[in-house]
Order: structure tokens, then sequence, then C-alpha cells
């Protein structure tokens, strides 16, 4: 049977950043002179979400720039959603040969506290790791364009009197923790409702269904007028327009909710890695190139994002990115557990 | 009653144990499924609950229903209604063995070798002689899905000997 | 931009200059549709690296045109061999294939083309023009109001299990339990998976329904010679032009039906989450009951082809208005469509219609054009396609099997998936020898994991209150319909018993 409480996975989970720090060190050293030829076929991709979401378009993206360093490669996509990432995760463990042939693109936040919350057969750090982050955006709460609510200020308060409905994507998120903590700490009542994926949750926002919605920004900024963004978990708002000015949601409140993002990032096989660690470097530069090539954020700023939507992050910046949301879910995991019968 | 209408009588007595499986494994599944959920928060457990307490209500219903008419002697518990035609079983037992081969075979001999093996097999085992079809059928079935579903869409089937001989020719 | 005569012209010979693209697309779309396993969405994406090398319009064009033909497609295997090959056309097959059963499939099949390609016209026209109107429908629809409409569908359950309706029912919710496998929707937690992690997201739609109805039927169609029952075969085999003519002929004077039909997918379309299978289903449903003689539906009546197919074609054109008019797909086609517009840079959602658009009434537009090609392309093969009936099952049968079983592989690339298909093939074997309606069990396992992701949001936000479904005035207007279609065949035969007993006193 289920259970729903956390256990701390932390400290496997540094055992097995550190091992792979370890493992890069080791790959550094030019080990074979083969490994120019990698790779010598198609490149699978694992996206642990449906086909035509945010992570299928940000790999798709992504590809068209890496495969300029990475001997013209082809990649292939598939698609194990399900259980808030759970399945996706577990196949990739369980399923995929560790041969860097396979690799896969995950939601790095919400991904990260499922595993916290649900504790999956496929373990960070031992199974595999996160190696890069390519993007990272913040969360936000907003509002359809009809709705009567203009501001945080007004949402909170309204929250106070009644209990507001908060269209999420999942339960496990940082965006749904980011507004159980602001009903901590301002005493509003939130009742969070999984619509089980961005668009539905906006749709629910948008039709009147729920009060409001919470999801990362990018998500709001591409439906323009047709939402307003009332806050945002970061520290500053640096978007400006693009977010309709909407203030950081500890600069109103003078609370201390922790910056909530997500990024999105590849992982690989640790066993990958330490079998084949001439591959992994070449997977791992050229993800670098891609990341910082200009070319990589004129796709993304002609889709329709921001620009600072892309941010690379090597393995060290992806470790640390991990820790904190394993301690966000330790900390607010318990608001986002059932009450026990 | 005489003894010409009893025999009459029960020669019409109608097979009911074939349609008893279906309730069966209906009824398990739900107890099962039950089963798996009872540690579990309301909205977790809601669906279910209904679901399977009204799946095994109607089962219980069909139960009491067949249980009387057995009593009256109006059915009896024979499998024939999943059985018949008699003279189809051992086709359709070698087809079905034939099904589950082909699953069980498609990782390690690929797409292509398994389906003209399995069709070539079906069309021996449901009395197909024709030489021409036999030879036809299989080389059609086998190439047409490789062309279409491996060489156009690109779709990942299981390779086997064939795939990997023609994705190095070409 | 105004939507003026001279704008439609314009519009629509652009669109038809596109036909270089239109026609190809079709034919792909159609075969892809035909064979179960594969849809628009998985299509497209296969076809993804094309679409993306070509001017975003051609590629839109082109992705809309196959879109249309998947769900027509779908309608000819349901048909011919009782074998959907999409969701969408899991209605069709009720009376589609007992028409092929009587020698009648060349009649079902124009009358399946003609209902879908009309109903899909007519609701790309009313999409091109309505779309504002259109769009509105999702702000009244919530979770509550979708609970009662898939309700609607789920009472075909009831309809079917007329003959014996303790084993209809069993049928039924035995699909529905299967259809309530996987994790639960708020907590992620797996309920029923045998410990299994593939049936974690629920049972595989696909390869239950290639085992249902393909597996099953293939391992029951052995037992006679050919399809078409021995009465059937003198006809089946002198069909001729003239069958053509005369299914067009049935279709024309039900033209009424296949108008409404198809709007009731438009509508279903315009919901997100809704999709061709449940907008098939609730027209299937809604023909039969305002129907005079529902007693002849499930026994190869043409209402009972035209009302799933035009519904299933106008769910096309409906899933387009909420990316259109807001900017969020409402279905996984749509999401894919959306990753390549993206690409192209253009914008979509309302900005579409500022800044380009031609693009966005043109994407309408090519829905208009891609039906009027397909008219023209699929009707004359309807009479050399329902040769199928004819063919002998003992050849039948296994092409039936390995093909299917190879569509059970493709949606999510398990070979698990195999295994699935032929568990629910001795499901479906059983059900069918001993009195069970696959179909039942199928519109459970469709709609059920539907009607409770529904339920249980609406449950959340009126936080617990189960009475929250009659809450809304819209809810409460379609419960009272929901009712009333169900007790209508009761109070009619008990009308017409009373009739009758008054005429004999």
């Amino acid at each position: 049977m289920k259970d729903f409480t956390i256990t701390p996975t932390r400290r496997s989970f540094l055992k097995g950043g550190a091992m792979a720090v370890g493992a890069g060190a080791l790959s550094a050293s030019p080990l074979s002179k083969a490994w120019a030829a990698f790779p010598e076929r198609n490149i699978s991709i694992l996206i642990p979400t449906g086909e035509g979401g945010g992570a299928d378009r940000d790999a798709r993206m992504f590809a068209t720039v890496w495969r300029k360093y990475l001997n013209n490669a082809n990649f292939e996509y598939s698609y194990y959603p399900g259980a808030a990432g759970q399945v996706g995760y577990e196949f990739y463990a369980a399923k995929s040969e560790p041969d860097c042939y396979n690799l896969l693109f995950g939601n790095l936040g919400p991904e990260i506290i499922m595993q916290a919350m649900q504790k999956p057969k496929a373990t960070l750090g031992k199974d595999f790791i996160y190696f890069c982050q390519t993007t990272d955006e913040t969360m936000c709460i907003f509002v359809g364009k009809n709705s009567k609510i203009t501001s945080i200020q007004q949402l909170v308060d309204e929250a106070k009197k009644r209990v507001v409905t908060v269209a999420t994507s999942r339960l496990p998120h940082p965006a749904s923790i980011g507004v159980l903590a602001l009903g901590e700490a301002t005493g509003a009542k939130f009742q969070l409702v999984p619509f089980g994926g961005g668009n539905p949750s906006a749709m629910a926002a948008i039709t009147g269904e729920v009060d409001c919605c919470t999801l990362p920004i990018t998500n709001a900024i591409q439906l323009d007028k047709e939402v307003l963004i009332l806050t945002l978990f970061s520290k500053q708002n640096v978007f400006g327009e693009m977010a309709d000015n909407a203030p950081p949601v500890n600069d109103v409140f003078g609370t201390k909710i922790p910056e909530l993002s997500s990024s999105r990032g590849f992982a690989i096989h640790v066993k990958a890695m330490e079998t084949y660690p001439d591959r992994f470097q070449i997977i791992e530069e050229s993800v670098k190139k891609a990341a910082l090539d200009p070319e990589y954020a004129d796709l993304v700023e002609k889709a329709g994002m921001p620009r600072s939507f892309v941010r690379y992050g090597g393995r060290e910046e992806t470790v640390a990115f991990a820790q904190d949301m394993l301690a966000l879910a330790e900390k607010y995991g318990s608001l986002l557990a059932p009450k026990k019968k | 009653m005489s003894t010409e209408a009893a025999r009459q009588g029960q020669t019409k007595k109608r097979s009911v144990g074939a349609d008893l499986v279906i309730p069966i494994m209906a009824a398990g599944y739900a107890l099962y499924y039950i089963y798996t959920i009872l540690d579990y928060p309301m909205e977790a457990q809601i669906n279910g609950l209904f679901l399977g307490l009204t799946l095994c209500s109607l089962v219980a219903v069909l139960f009491v229903r067949v249980a009387a008419q057995w009593f009256r002697g109006e059915v009896d518990f024979g499998m024939h209604r999943l059985l018949t035609p008699l003279s189809m079983i051992p086709s359709r037992l070698i087809f079905l063995g034939l099904t589950i081969a082909y699953i069980v075979v498609i990782p390690w001999v690929g797409f292509t070798l398994t389906t003209f093996l399995f069709v070539l097999g079906s069309l021996l085992a449901l009395g197909v002689r024709s030489k021409k079809l036999l030879v036809v059928m299989p080389m059609l079935s086998a190439t047409g899905g490789y062309v279409f579903f491996i060489a156009m869409l690109n779709t990942r089937f299981p390779k086997g000997p064939i795939e990997n001989f023609l994705a190095g020719a070409f | 931009m105004e939507l003026g005569a001279d704008t439609v012209l314009q519009l629509f010979l652009h669109s038809l200059s596109l036909w270089w693209i239109i026609v190809p697309a079709i034919f792909i779309g159609i075969i892809m549709g035909a064979i179960p396993g594969f849809a628009a969405h998985n299509t497209i994406i296969i076809l993804l690296p094309l679409t993306l090398a070509v001017p975003v319009e051609v590629a839109l064009t082109f992705m809309v045109a196959l879109y249309c033909a998947t769900h027509l497609g779908g309608g000819i295997p349901a048909i011919l061999m009782n074998i959907p090959g999409t969701g969408g056309a899991a209605a069709t097959t009720l009376d589609g294939h007992e028409m092929a059963k009587q020698g009648k499939a060349q009649q079902a099949l124009v009358l399946a083309f003609a209902a879908s390609t009309f109903g899909g016209l007519i609701t790309s026209i009313v999409t091109l023009f309505a779309l504002p109107l259109l769009s509105k429908v999702g702000y009244y629809v919530h979770s509550v109001e979708m609970v009662v409409i898939m309700l609607f569908g789920l009472t075909l359950i009831a309809v079917i299990a007329a003959e014996d309706t303790v084993k209809g029912l069993i049928a039924g919710f035995f699909g529905l339990m299967l259809g309530a496998m996987g994790a639960d929707h708020v907590y992620a937690a797996p309920r029923g998976t045998f410990g299994l992690l593939e049936l974690f997201d629920g049972v595989p739609l696909i390869p239950a329904l290639i085992g249902l109805f393909a597996i099953s039927e293939a391992f029951v169609m052995i037992e006679q010679e050919s399809i078409v029952s021995s009465k059937g075969q003198e006809r089946a085999r002198r069909a001729s032009w003239a069958d053509t003519l005369s299914g067009l002929r049935i279709a024309a004077t039900n033209w009424w039906h296949i108008v409404w039909t198809s709007l009731i997918g438009l509508v279903v379309g315009v919901l997100p989450g809704a999709g061709a299978s449940i907008g098939a289903f609730v027209a299937y449903q809604q023909s039969r009951f305002f129907s005079k003689t529902p007693e002849a539906y499930g026994k190869g009546y043409a209402k009972g082809v035209i009302a799933p197919e035009a519904a299933n074609n106008g769910v096309t054109s409906g899933t387009l208005v909420p990316l259109l008019a807001i900017g969020i797909p409402g279905g996984s086609t749509a999401a894919v469509m959306m990753i390549v517009l993206q690409f192209h840079g253009v914008p979509f959602g309302p900005r579409l219609f500022v800044e380009s658009p031609i693009l966005a009434f043109g994407v309408i537009m090519s829905m208009v054009v891609a039906y009027i090609f397909m008219i023209l392309t699929i009707l004359p093969m309807a009479r050399y396609l329902a040769k199928v009936t004819v063919v002998p099952t003992r050849l039948l049968a296994p092409m039936i099997v390995a093909f299917t079983l190879v569509g059970a592989f493709v949606p999510r690339s398990f070979l698990f998936d195999l295994g699935v298909a032929v568990a629910f093939g001795i499901i479906g074997y059983i059900a069918r020898k001993t009195g069970y309606h696959v179909a039942a069990i199928l519109i459970g396992v469709i709609l059920g994991p539907l009607v409770e992701q529904s339920y249980i949001r609406a449950l959340r936000i009126s936080l617990g209150d189960p009475l929250v479904l009659f809450s809304s005035t819209l809810g409460n207007v379609l419960w009272v319909m929901l009712a009333l279609s169900l007790a209508m065949p009761y109070i009619l035969k008990w009308l017409r018993r009373r009739k009758a007993a008054q005429a004999a006193s």
C-alpha cells in the first residue's frame, strides 16, 4: 500500500550527486579516441509528460540547436505521462538502455517534488541524475481577464473571507507549494484543484470555473491579454509589462516565501555516466554549447516566450537546484499530502 | 408429466455456465480493486467504491436469477455457448497459441519475420491449403508492414535480423 | 478582418490552391485513421519533421486536412470488420457493422462518408462564422456540466442492455471498473493496477479497443465463412454503383439528421478534454432518443451510422476553437498543432486573428476545402472497399490480428500493450460468445475515467459537497434532459399499451 509521507531521500540523493560529480571528473580525462564518433545513431529523449506539452515543445526546440554540436544527431521522442511523471521516470530507469543514447527531459521542479512525495522505484542520484538545466521559470498566480479580482492583495483578502479555488496542474508542484505557503503565511484559505496539465488549468481560470490559477510564468505570458498575472514567486519581476508588472509575493505581504521556480533539463542514467564517460562528456559539453548559443534564445523568443526563460545550469547548479527542491518538498509536503481518514 | 415430456424438458435446458465467466471476472476484479484502495483518502476511493459495489450487486442479482432458474430445472451449468462450434476448438486454440507466440517472439525475431511466420502459421491452422495464398499473403503482409510501418513511418517496432539486415543494406 | 463575401471567396480560392498538400493529407489521414493505433496526433508527431520544414501555412493546412480525414478513416474498419479505427468510431460499429453483415456494407460506407464529410463541412462553416460565439461555450460548461454530458454517453450502456438489462449493466460496469484502473487524479495513488507500472496511467485505451473489438472479432469470425451472413452474401456480391447512389439517397433524405448530430459533435469538441468518442456516443444516444423507431437502432439502421460519423467530424472542427479563440489547445491534436505554430514563431489565440488573419481563418477554410476534396476522392472507393466483407474469414482473421496487434504497440511503444490487447481480446471473445456486449464494456473503459476526473474536480471546487452536481442551472437542465431520455422509452411503451388497451376495450 502506498503511504503519503515523505521519507528523507536527501542523503541518498546527495551521495548520488557527489558520485555524479566524481564521475564527471573522471570523464574529463580523454579515455578513448573512439568517442569522437558519438553518437552513431539517433538519441532517444523520454518525456515524462504528454505530447504537445511544455516539455515536449522545449525538448524539440532545444534539439534543433543541439544537433549542431552533436555530430548532427537526430532525436526520437517518446512520451510516458502518468502519476505526475512517475511513470516516465520508472520507465526510464528500468526499461531504457543505460548507454548515453537514452536521455530524459523533465520538469525538474514538479518531478523532484513527485519523487519526494510518491517515492518511485527510480531513485534520483542512484538510478539517474539531472546533469543540466536549459531553462528556468518562476511560478506565478493569475486570473482570467473577466475576473473581478485585479490584485494579489484583493485575492488574499477574498481568501480570508471564503475559500478561494486555485487551478494547478498537479499537487506535487512548486506552484502548488507557493499557493499553500502563501495561505499559511497570510491566513488565507486556498483550495487547490488539480487539472492535470498547464492548458486545462489555465482554461479553468479563464472560463471562471475556479477563482485563479497557479502555473509557471511562461504559460501565463503566452496567454497574453486572456489573463492577468497577479504575483510572482520570485525576488523581482524581470518581465515587467509582459508579466503585467505584477509584484513579487514577498514584496506585497512582507512574507518569507522561498523563491519558487521550475527548471527543465536533461537527466541520464548514473550507470551510463559511469560506463561511458567519454560519451557523457560529449553530451554534457554539447548541451552547454547549445544552451549558450544565441540561436537557441532566438528560437525561444520567436515562440513567444521571454529570452530570460533560457538559463543554462551545469551539473553542480542543477544538483543544487534539486537539493533546494527536495528541501521544499520536505518542508511543505505535509500540506500536499491528504488528511488521513 | 410423461417421460416423453420430461425428456423434452431436459433437452430444452439452457446451458448458462459460460454466462457466469464474465460476471465472475468482473466481481473478482471489483473486489481486488476495492482491496487496493482501502487505505486511500476519500477522493481516491469514492469512484471505485461506488462502481465496485454496484457491480457486485448486479452480479449478485444475476447469480440469484440463475440459481432460481436452476432450482426450477430450466438451466444447467454447461459451457456450450463458449465452446461451440466444437469442431473449431483445435484451430481456435492453435490460432490463440500463435497469437500469444507472436507477442512472445516479436522482441527477438523482429516485426517483419514474426508477421510472416504468424500469418503463414495462422493460415495453415485455419485450413488454407492453396500454395499460392500461403506464399503470397505472408509475403505481402510482411513486406507491406515493413515498408509502411518501419521504412516510411519509422515507428519503433521491435527489430530483428531482417530489419537489421535491411538497415545495413540501405 | 471583416468576413464579407469577398474575403470568404478569397480565402476559399486560397485554400483551394493548396490542393496539392490537401489531397495527400487526406489519403494519409484516411489510411492512418483506418488502422487502429494510429490517430491524428501520433501521425502528426511522426510527420513533424516534415511539417516543421515547410511554410507554416502549408503545414497547418496539411495537419488540418489529415486530422479531418482520420475521423472519416476510422469508420471504415468499424463498418467492414467491426473494428473501430479510432475511439470516435466505436459507436459506428453498432449499426454500421450490422449493415455490413446484411450485405449492405457499401451503403453503410457511403452513409458514413456522406455524414462525415457533410457533417464536417457544415461544422467548419459554422466555426468560420461563429467562432467567437462558440468559444463562449467553454465559459458555461464546467466540470459539473461535463459530468452530465458524459453520463449521456454512458446511458448508451442502458440502451445496449435493453435485451438483458442485468447482463448489459454488468458489461457496462465491468468496463467502468476497468476504466477506473490507474493512479487517482489528486494524489496519484495507484488503484487496481496489479502492481504493474504499465497500468499506472490507467488501461491503455487503444490496446483495450483493439482487444475488445479486433482480436475477439477475429476469433469469432473464423466460425463463419465470411463476415456477411449467408442471406447477405448474394446481395454483397451483386453490389454495384447503384448501391453507392442508394446510400447517397438515404444520406440526402437524412440531411437534417446529419446537421444536428454534427452540431452536437461541434459543441462537444469545443469543450476542453472532451473528444470524438464522447461526441459520437452522445450523438448516437440523442439520435436514438429523438427517433420514432428507437428499437431499430443496433440492427443496421442508417441513422445509427449517420449520427456518430457526423458527430466525430463535428468534433474535429470544435477542437480547434479553443486554440484559435483563446490560445489553449482543446485536445492532443490541437496541442501538437500549437507546437508547430510556436516553432514557426506564429502567435496563437486572439493574436493570430489580429496579426495573421489570413492564416487564422485559413485554418478553418482549409477544413472546408478538405471536406470537399474528401467526398470527391472517397465516395467512389466505397464500392471496392465493401468487397472486404466477402473475403473468406480464414484469410482476414490472421491479417486482422497481425496488424491490429501492431497498432496496439504504436501509441506507447510498449510490448506490454500487445499483451493488454490479447487479454482484452480474450475478455471480448468470452463476452461476445456469452451475450455481453463489447461496446458496453468499451464505453465504460473510455468514459469512466473522464467522468471520475470531472466529478473529483467538481467535488474539490465545492469543498467536498456532493450536491455540487446539482448546483448549476445549465447542469440541472441537462440532468432533466438526461432523466427524460432514460424514462422516455418506458413512458412511450406505457402510453402505447394504454392506447392499445383502450382500443381493445
